[in-house]
């Protein structure tokens, strides 16, 4: 299901992630500090395709990391983005989530899941509202001072509305409170 | 909408999620379970991780409620909704169980089980017309109120840092509930649109469902919350509310 997901995503982003994998791959000979606790913030860039058409803006969110231990860590989060599509209508997404993180030295890749709620409005009204669970997948890195940065993708077919899909990319700037 | 289905999906992606990341430490305790070091620390984890006792929560959220009823020769459901309005948080919950255990850097995480009672009461007065999500005043309202009860399981983690009862908490539950509702909706009929009574002024019995995200510091949780109500009334009438809050666990 993710794999198919993912062949679903557009070029750049594929490379876009790709990039990042390797990235934290080739970097996971780098000693470092183990996973640290703490309240974590993200600001950041959205691009999101959905039925054809695109829509870009401003994502935000915030976590709670939780170390297992040096190696994995559990990150519950909240995040909301504020875009625009090609229709010049404003399209939000509220995703309540759960990152898993699997960390080589300051860098980390991981999945997560999430349920969500995306709202389509124009001209004053709301126009649309799907919502679901979905996975996505994710990379970055955090270094001991708190600040980091983070891919993140995600993938999602409506449960109540059927035929629509949307799949996003966001990349973060973060900071951590430790 | 399948509400249900949906949060039991995703209750159940992340139980799996998590329960995989915990393999990996079951593992690496499994390797050391003879060192006398990680007794001491599991000892020490234990001590300091929290579990709920007995507790009255009281709060105020922010909430959008959502009737919806059927009707003889209607097409399709109608929907009333409040557009999102305040409402309170009134809990009784028991004390937190155990059911599954694992160590982390700092604390625990526990699979675990609870069971909680909430009641609380809404107003709804704008018709889903032409929106999907937010209703038109046309003179419609529907009135009432519900007690639910569910036993829950929850995942909960922390604490967050040492020294401070922060915790993370995410539970899903299901149980028996009372709902109370009546007044009047729009229908949309082969005839045309007609306004009807809906619901009755005695209480039905309903299957409760409630689902939370709480991030708990000391005695205050701050709680995003989905709570659904499917009554028995034969008419396929339930009752949704989503929405986030800030509540007092007063404990004993």
């Amino acid at each position: 299901m993710l794999l198919r997901k993912a062949m679903m995503m557009g070029k750049w982003r594929k490379h876009l992630c790709t990039g990042f994998i390797a990235a934290s791959a080739i970097c996971s000979g780098i000693a470092a500090a183990a996973p640290q606790n703490g309240i974590g913030t993200y600001v950041g860039l959205i691009s999101a395709t959905e039925g054809g058409s695109g829509s870009n803006g401003l994502s935000l969110g915030m976590d709670a990391q939780f170390a297992i231990n040096d190696n994995w860590s559990l990150a519950p989060y909240l995040m909301v983005s504020d875009e625009r599509d090609s229709a010049s209508r404003t399209v939000a997404d509220a995703l309540v989530g759960l990152q898993v993180r699997r960390w080589f030295g300051d860098w980390f890749v991981g999945a997560h899941v999430f349920e969500h709620d995306r709202i389509v409005s124009g001209n004053g009204n709301v126009q649309s509202s799907a919502y679901g669970t979905a996975p996505g997948v994710l990379a970055g890195f955090e270094y001991a001072s708190g600040w980091g940065a983070e891919v993140q993708t995600d993938s999602f077919e409506s449960t109540n509305t059927s035929g629509i899909r949307r799949n996003a990319v966001r990349l973060h700037l973060t900071y951590r409170w430790h | 909408m399948d509400f249900g289905a949906v949060i039991k999906s995703g209750t159940a992606a992340i139980a799996w999620i998590a329960m995989a990341a915990f393999s990996s430490v079951a593992q690496a305790a499994g390797d050391t379970a003879q060192a006398p070091e990680s007794a001491s620390v599991g000892i020490t984890d234990l001590a300091i991780f929290k579990l709920e006792k007995k507790s009255f929560t009281l709060g105020l959220a922010y909430a959008q409620v959502t009737y919806k009823t059927t009707h003889a020769n209607a097409i399709g459901n109608t929907q009333i909704t409040d557009n999102g309005a305040p409402s309170p948080i009134i809990e009784l919950s028991s004390s937190e169980k155990i059911l599954k255990s694992w160590p982390l850097s700092n604390g625990r995480a526990i699979i675990g089980w609870d069971v909680t009672a909430s009641a609380s009461f809404f107003d709804t007065h704008d018709q889903l017309v032409n929106s999907a999500f937010r209703g038109q005043d046309i003179g419609t309202d529907v009135k009432g109120g519900y007690i639910g009860v569910a036993p829950a399981l929850f995942l909960k983690m922390g604490p967050l840092y040492p020294g401070r009862d922060i915790y993370w908490k995410v539970g899903y539950g299901i149980g028996p509930g009372i709902f109370k509702g009546s007044g009047t909706a729009q229908f949309n009929t082969p005839q045309g649109t007609v306004i009807n009574n809906v619901g009755s002024s005695s209480a039905v019995f309903a299957i409760y469902n409630a689902a939370s995200w709480q991030f708990q510091v000391d005695h205050w949780y701050f709680d995003i919350m989905g709570k659904w109500l499917q009554a028995q009334d034969g008419k396929h009438t339930s009752l949704e509310s989503y929405g986030f809050g800030l509540a007092y666990r007063f404990s004993w």
